[in-house]
């Protein structure tokens, strides 16, 4: 080759590796033109981007959230309350602490909704579930809701410090039982009745001794063969059956 | 000891209400509350269309008259168990 054959190679080199050079110049004066390619694109086909450069490095991939499960809790924990009210109806011991229970969980429950909701809005890049924990919530606050509202209905009572106490006498009443028929606290406390001198005793309604097969009770006894009961519970109740 | 129920029900109501549960004692009415006012029991509006009704409560009173046990119920979801009632009066001489 010789002198002459170097210096062409060298040439050749120098020329092939200035054109490469400047080829990202040419592009970048491309993008100077009004009629060139936009940037962008010149600057990616320079520099094709890796797949990690694509997301910026402080954000987390979306496969790596974490599941939002504070407002599934929370719902669950308003269902759990709403239903302990049927402890009372099945006879359950401990009912006088169902009430305070139901109040404590519909709170943890509220409680549970927020921060779910709290961390799905505030903390987005790490919890998920935006629409469903705003759902969630929603569906607590209004189960809670009912299980507050029973609690303060049920609570609602008038003062019975006027009514009698241990050790009082009871007003007398005479008020018809369910066959029609008067009848006045003396009988109900077998009290001998001082005109008739008799005894009547009170019995159940017609339909029950006709659906047990009981004989009516109602009809006055001679005084001496009827037993009096030892006491009367008198059970008030709302009525509205 | 032999349990009494008192309610504004009228005796139609409450012959349906024994006939259905079975219930072999009294049931008075009392729809005036007359009964109920005289025993500060009423409630008022407490009922549906805001009626007057009674607030719960039993007494167990023996054969003078005298109240010997009582239950008040604060929570109306509450009601005193038949255990409790018949230990009162178990303790009757």
């Amino acid at each position: 080759m010789g002198d002459r054959g170097y210096g062409a190679c060298k040439k050749s080199w120098r020329a092939r590796h200035q054109s490469q050079s400047q080829a990202p110049l040419a592009n970048v004066k491309a993008c100077n033109r009004t009629d060139g390619p936009p940037c962008q694109a010149a600057q990616q086909e320079r520099d094709p981007p890796s797949e990690s450069a694509r997301l910026p490095s402080h954000m987390p991939e979306l496969t790596d959230r974490r599941r939002n499960w504070a407002p599934w809790f929370g719902l669950l924990l308003a269902l759990v309350a709403m239903l302990s009210n049927a402890g009372f109806f099945l006879g359950l011991p401990g009912q006088r602490a169902i009430p305070w229970l139901s109040v404590a969980l519909a709170i943890a429950a509220l409680v549970c909704a927020a921060v779910g909701i709290m961390r799905a809005f505030r903390q987005s890049q790490v919890y998920g579930g935006k629409v469903s924990s705003s759902i969630l919530g929603v569906l607590s606050l209004l189960i809670c809701g009912l299980v507050a509202i029973a609690a303060v209905t049920s609570r609602a009572l008038p003062s019975s410090a006027a009514a009698p106490q241990v050790g009082q006498k009871v007003p007398d009443f005479t008020l018809a039982d369910t066959n029609g028929n008067k009848v006045s606290l003396d009988q109900l406390l077998g009290k001998a009745d001082a005109a008739t001198k008799t005894v009547t005793l009170v019995g159940p309604p017609k339909e029950v001794t006709e659906k047990l097969g009981m004989a009516n009770q109602s009809s006055p006894v001679a005084a001496g063969i009827a037993t009096p009961p030892k006491a009367v519970l008198l059970v008030f109740y709302r009525g509205y059956w | 000891m032999r349990p009494v129920a008192i309610s504004v029900d009228t005796p139609e109501v409450s012959r349906n209400l024994a006939g259905k549960a079975g219930y072999t004692f009294p049931i008075l009415s009392d729809p005036q509350t007359e009964t109920i006012r005289r025993y500060n029991l009423l409630h008022k509006g407490g009922g549906p269309e805001h009626s007057d009704i009674a607030r719960p409560a039993e007494f167990l009173v023996d054969t003078s008259g005298t109240v010997r046990w009582t239950n008040f119920t604060e929570d109306i979801r509450i009601r005193a168990k038949a255990d409790e009632m018949l230990a009162a009066a178990r303790g009757l001489k």
